[in-house]
């Protein structure tokens, strides 16, 4: 019998920043450590989990990817409560020098525009620091695989980035 | 125009990468852990294979309503939100300790469903000057002068700054509200009787305790043995699952007067945001009503007298996917200051008027014989009478409803008590 529990006290708080670090606010980042905890629960039904952090951290990492993606998706469409309450702000910490946060939303942005697979294996790689191998296993893929997709993913990335620097040098972005 | 480095890209790359990696993280919210425990043994309870998510810890559309909420609590003053204009708690002895309110402060804490432990601190100076204080991850502040109609609202976490001003609020609505704070809701407090429920030992003090049952709410006010000045008050709300427990009482201590500063700190964003509660209507009642039933499953509630009870209503709804009429998670800014101003019009309406009766206690949404509230608007000769299907109509004095005397589950009135 899973002890869930345990599970969530012992793995929670990781779960909790890997959203947050993707997501960028604390309302997001709830929602995707609540279901990634949920999607868990399905997944291992009937089966053995042999490594739960490696797979909370990929459905950690889905869940926040998915939730970046729908946020693209409702972008323009209504402006949120959150430019002016504040309460579960999309905003970056003010904290961070304006630069670094101009960055990492504009990473974020950009991520949500890669395929599914090829964004996991990005952040699994460049923000969780996995292993070519550990990704691999983890996604049931191929070591190659792994290669070509953040290599594409990379490609993409760059490109989106260099855009968006283009853009906003030329002053036409927010 | 000059032409970006080929390699600059690449790095700006893996430099985004790093920021995001070195990105600070917030403590995760102790509530959050406990909700996702509780949901996954709940969804392990129900059983089933399938891989469909269910949202069940809807933080941010929690979070955005209640943000609505606060707003709309802020405009009509933190003190008719709070407590219940018929709560009558007395003690003869206490009458002397708080006729004359100047400053209080007390730290209410709240444990409701889903949220988990909610922490307030509020301070009242005279004359109308009131500021909240929520504490905990998410600290947020409000200041509200009823007198000057301004309320701010700071977020220091974003260093952010809503400064709302505020009209509409008539001089008679205005001195009712001021009227209802929650220093004068003592002094009406000492005039009514309770029933004694013992002594206890409250940090070193002697406590003499008074309950009082109103519908499902017990509401237990611990005083000073000797003095007669309040310890601590608690109230149990056991169909929303909610308690509240206020403590560290201060009377007429000195406050600083920058505690109720409207100056916007160095460094915030200040975003100012004009609304307006003129001419509260009927039609602003059915909708807080609607809205509130909806949230309780077409369950009116027992007293709209507590208008707090809505935010601890949808936060338990919330918990449930029930999702609050008028409100979701696209809603524009525009949307959620006119959401914000219903409800506030609503509540001038609910705490203003003299007329104002309720009678919803146990009524089910959809009911077209049961007049579940009405009042008299100003200069009217009828009343405006709204039954469970939220159908309004005119009735004259004579043929108004009778008042109900008792509450479901309690001996009290459950409609306000004639001013």
């Amino acid at each position: 019998m899973t002890d869930w529990q345990a599970i969530v006290t012992e793995h929670g708080p990781r779960l909790w920043r890997t959203a947050y670090r993707l997501v960028g606010n604390e309302a997001d980042a709830a929602d995707a450590v609540q279901e990634t905890f949920l999607s868990a629960l399905d997944y291992s039904r009937g089966r053995t989990v042999r490594d739960w952090n490696a797979l909370l951290v990929r459905l950690a990492t889905h869940r926040s990817l998915d939730l970046l993606r729908r946020r693209r998706r409702s972008e323009g469409r209504a402006i949120g409560l959150d430019d002016w309450s504040g309460v579960a702000g999309d905003e970056a910490d003010p904290s961070h020098p304006s630069i670094n946060g101009e960055l990492t939303d504009r990473l974020r942005t950009a991520l949500a525009h890669l395929p599914v697979r090829q964004a996991e294996v990005f952040c699994l790689r460049a923000v969780q620091e996995l292993s070519y191998r550990q990704i691999a296993a983890e996604l049931d893929v191929s070591l190659p695989a792994v290669a070509v997709m953040l290599h594409r993913a990379r490609r993409t990335l760059r490109r989106l980035l260099k855009n968006d620097v283009e853009l906003h040098r030329r002053g036409l972005t927010p | 125009m000059k032409r970006v480095p080929d390699k600059l890209p690449d790095d700006l790359l893996d430099q985004a990468a790093a920021h995001l990696r070195a990105c600070p993280v917030p403590e995760v919210p102790p509530q959050l852990l406990a909700a996702a425990a509780e949901a996954v043994l709940a969804r392990q309870r129900e059983g089933g294979g399938t891989f469909k998510l269910k949202r069940e810890f809807p933080m941010k559309r929690i979070l955005r309503i209640a943000a609505v909420l606060f707003v709309a609590a802020g405009i009509v003053g933190v003190a008719g939100f709070l407590m219940s204009r018929s709560a009558t708690v007395a003690w003869a002895d206490v009458a002397k300790q708080i006729s004359n309110i100047q400053t209080l402060t007390f730290t209410m804490t709240m444990q409701v469903p889903v949220m988990g432990e909610m922490k307030v601190k509020y301070s009242f100076m005279e004359p109308g000057l009131m500021r909240q204080d929520w504490l905990g991850p998410q600290p947020v502040s409000a200041v509200v002068d009823m007198k000057a109609g301004i309320m701010l609202n700071l977020v220091p976490a974003q260093k952010l700054a809503m400064r709302f001003a505020l009209s509409g609020l008539d001089e008679q609505a205005r001195a009712k509200i001021d009227q209802e704070n929650f220093a004068n809701k003592f002094s009406l407090m000492a005039k009514e009787k309770g029933i004694e429920i013992g002594h206890r030992e409250i940090n070193g003090r002697a406590a003499k305790g008074f309950r009082v049952q109103q519908g499902q709410q017990t509401i237990d006010l611990w005083v000073d043995a000797g003095t007669g000045q309040p310890l601590e008050m608690s109230m149990d709300i056991p169909s929303a699952k909610t308690s509240m427990l206020c403590t560290e009482f201060r009377f007429n201590e000195p406050l600083a007067a920058s505690l109720f500063s409207l100056e916007v700190p160095e460094g915030y964003k200040v975003q100012d945001m004009a609304l307006s509660i003129k001419n509260p209507s009927i039609d602003d009642v059915v909708k807080l009503l609607s809205m509130w039933a909806l949230v309780r499953e077409g369950a009116f509630p027992d007293s709209i007298f507590e208008t707090s009870r809505l935010l601890q209503d949808v936060m338990a709804a919330a918990k449930k996917g029930v999702k609050l009429p008028g409100a979701n998670e696209n809603m524009s800014k525009q949307e959620q200051v006119d959401l914000a101003q219903t409800i506030a019009r609503a509540v001038v309406i609910i705490n203003s008027s003299p007329t104002a009766s309720y009678a919803g206690a146990g009524v089910k949404l959809g009911d077209a014989q049961t007049a579940i509230f009405w009042y008299k608007p100003e200069g009217s000769e009828t009343y405006k009478v709204i039954y469970g299907d939220l159908h309004v109509t005119d009735v004259a004095e004579a043929d108004l409803p009778a008042k109900p005397t008792t509450a479901p589950g309690g001996s009290e009135p459950a409609t306000a008590p004639a001013e």
